[in-house]
């Protein structure tokens, strides 16, 4: 409690109010923009803060983290592109409802399920954080196989209306993950002899081709096709939700939560899937799942919630352990270190005020997140009220200076242009994009953990069920697959009654 | 037309992308660690993504024959693929002339075409085009090399 009050007296210097205040905007800011992520927008600022005190370097930064996480939010909504890999989920949703003219109104939803996730992960983490550590540390190859396997099978869940379009997606999002270096021994495959397959393609690169480039070129095809007829003319009056509306929606909102906690804890694994997971969990949960992706408050307040949650988890194993879960936290590491506060399980001992004044700035954070965003409403609808043929080129350019920004090549921006291309050509067959950036993203996973488990059990895959995380992954991942199977070939049977009765 | 033959389409293309890419696993460099080289999880995949496509076909040729074919009309036509083809053009030329260019007018000459050809059926003043796509190319210029030290292609006017 001591060490708690200590922390938090520290917090009632307003220039570190004011610079988590600036993190937060900025972090938003990165984050809503396709092309920039928050973990670009930290390493930019981490030259800033060399001049300051640790808890004011420490205060900016996780700003940014908390900012970045939630901004993705405003584009995902508005625009149907998605600011950052975690808000995949809230496009599905997102988009549609605030199509239907209640642009607020999802914002809103998203806003506060992006706080309650920030929240309930801070949470976790306060009270939590060095019980779940040993439960991370416990995590081999095998688990991480495992739960990676899990999260793939999802994406039967993602499909849409046909399971086996969303396999497809998802099968040819593991095999582009392929190209490059093999995780193991670092053999180069599928390069065809050009130097820029070497190292395989950027996440960001897949994100913002499948999403940025494929909606320019929707765009070119459709035109205004007034699907967007609800964003024009817009009135907005207070956040669009109140919290009743949120009634029957608690379990989404604290199952969503643990699942983003659960995913930040794992390093490596990472925000951008846990929006997909939480989204699937609660469609598969839901009594009416048909609904979904027709503009619900379920699926935003899903996606939100997790994503947002994950940078509470994230923080559990970098602060207890001094392991990054991702590139944020990796930042956050760099950051703590440069001002001398090495994180570990002496931390808590020896500068059990800093953790304290680090769980305030993250309270701080999440409110200062919620206040930006709620004043930031109007301005973001204007946004979308301009032209999209100057919105869509602007964001293709932004798109090509942030593709270009993380290894300052070239090749980067073709690599957007070559997902682009694949996602317009499977939009034309009806296959939904986002099973191949949860394969993309998660075959890396699979494959490094599925052939460090095989080296360690001397090939033998049934030993992979000696331990119980494994074997329960396992068996639940099987049992969701055979569940989804049946009842997607239940959803085609009586058609065909139909059609032989005609 | 496309419609009808959609899926099975799809399933015939998956199929010779599998073979193309399993006869890849078969050309990497091998510094084999262990008894699962960087070929193993690819070859996986092309036994999942054979499936999938087989699938894919046998539901496409049972579609046909129980008439649930998607009646939806084919969204391509002559005058926007005309469109489409024409954008990707544009981002292609972009990326090429990248760095013979440089960033600024590359920019400034990409957005003034593009804005124009997906706004190609809206009047757009050309003035006001140009005006923004100068602004936004030199602010975006000044923020990403003097707040983010990033470093763009300079091209011909060297800054």
């Amino acid at each position: 409690m001591e060490l708690f009050l200590s922390g938090f007296t520290q917090m009632l210097d307003p220039i570190i109010i004011i610079l988590i205040f600036i993190g937060v905007f900025a972090g938003i800011i990165f984050g809503a923009s396709p092309g920039l992520t928050a973990a670009m927008g930290m390493s930019f600022a981490l030259p800033l803060t060399y001049v300051m005190p640790p808890l004011q370097a420490i205060a900016l930064i996780l700003g940014l983290y908390i900012g970045g996480a939630s901004g993705g939010l405003i584009t995902a909504i508005l625009i149907n592109i998605p600011g950052t890999p975690a808000c995949i989920a809230t496009t599905f949703d997102g988009h549609p409802m605030a199509a239907k003219g209640n642009p607020a109104k999802a914002l809103g939803y998203g806003i506060i399920s992006s706080f309650f996730g920030g929240i309930i992960s801070l949470i976790v983490l306060t009270f939590a954080s060095p019980y779940l550590a040993k439960i991370a540390l416990e995590f081999g190859p095998t688990e991480y196989f495992s739960v990676s396997l899990f999260a793939l099978a999802l994406i039967a869940g993602l499909a849409g209306k046909s399971m086996l379009k969303g396999l497809t997606s998802g099968v040819i999002g593991l095999m582009l993950a392929t190209v490059g270096q093999a995780p193991l021994d670092a053999s180069r495959r599928f390069t065809m002899g050009i130097r820029g397959f070497n190292n395989g393609f950027q996440l960001l690169c897949a994100l913002i081709g499948v999403y940025a480039i494929s909606e320019i070129l929707k765009y070119a095809e459709n035109g205004d096709d007034g699907t967007d007829k609800g964003l024009k003319n817009v009135k907005i009056s207070g956040l669009g939700v109140k919290l009743k509306d949120f009634a029957g929606q608690w379990i989404n909102v604290i199952r969503s939560s643990l699942i983003g906690v659960g995913i930040g804890i794992l390093p490596g694994i990472g925000g951008a899937t846990s929006n997909l997971i939480a989204y699937s969990i609660t469609k598969k949960t839901s009594k009416y799942p048909e609904k979904f992706g027709t503009g619900i408050k379920d699926g935003i307040i899903a996606s939100e919630t997790a994503n947002n949650a994950v940078s509470g988890g994230a923080l559990i194993p970098l602060l207890t352990l001094g392991i990054p879960g991702d590139a944020g936290t990796a930042i956050l590491l760099a950051a703590m270190t440069l001002h001398g506060v090495t994180p570990g399980p002496l931390l808590f001992e020896t500068n059990g005020n800093l953790i304290y004044s680090i769980f305030t700035v993250l309270f701080i954070a999440n409110i200062a997140m919620m206040i930006l965003e709620y004043f930031g409403m109007k301005i973001f609808v204007k946004m979308v009220q301009i032209p999209k043929c100057y919105l869509l080129s602007t964001i293709f350019i932004l798109s090509a200076i942030g593709a270009m920004a993380q290894n300052n090549r070239i090749f980067d921006i073709w690599a957007v242009l070559i997902f682009g291309f694949i996602a317009y050509i499977l939009y034309q067959f009806d296959v939904p994009p986002a099973p191949l950036i949860m394969g993309f993203i998660l075959g890396p996973i699979v494959e490094i953990n599925l052939l460090r488990g095989l080296m360690l059990t001397e090939g033998n895959f049934l030993r992979f069920f000696d331990r119980p995380i494994p074997l329960i992954a396992i068996l639940i991942t099987i049992f969701y697959l055979g569940y989804t199977f049946y009842h997607s070939i239940m959803a085609i049977l009586p058609k065909t009654e139909v059609a032989e009765v005609h | 037309m496309f419609s009808k033959y959609k899926d099975i389409i799809l399933g015939v293309v998956l199929l010779i992308i599998t073979g193309i890419y399993y006869s890849g696993t078969f050309m990497e460099l091998k510094f084999a660690m262990s008894d699962y080289g960087a070929a193993f999880v690819p070859r996986i995949y092309t036994g999942m993504a054979a499936i999938i496509s087989i699938l894919m076909i046998i539901t496409g040729i049972w579609k046909i024959k129980t008439n649930q074919i998607d009646s939806k009309k084919n969204r391509l036509n002559k005058k926007n693929t005309k469109k489409v083809i024409t954008v990707i053009s544009i981002l292609i030329g972009y990326v090429l002339l990248l760095p013979r260019l440089g960033f600024l007018i590359d920019t400034v000459l990409v957005l003034i075409v593009l804005i124009n050809v997906l706004a190609s059926e809206k009047t757009l003043k050309l003035k006001n085009v140009m005006l923004y796509s100068v602004i936004a190319g030199i602010t975006i210029n000044w923020l990403f090399v003097k707040v983010f030290y990033l470093r763009l292609p300079v091209g011909i006017i060297g800054f």
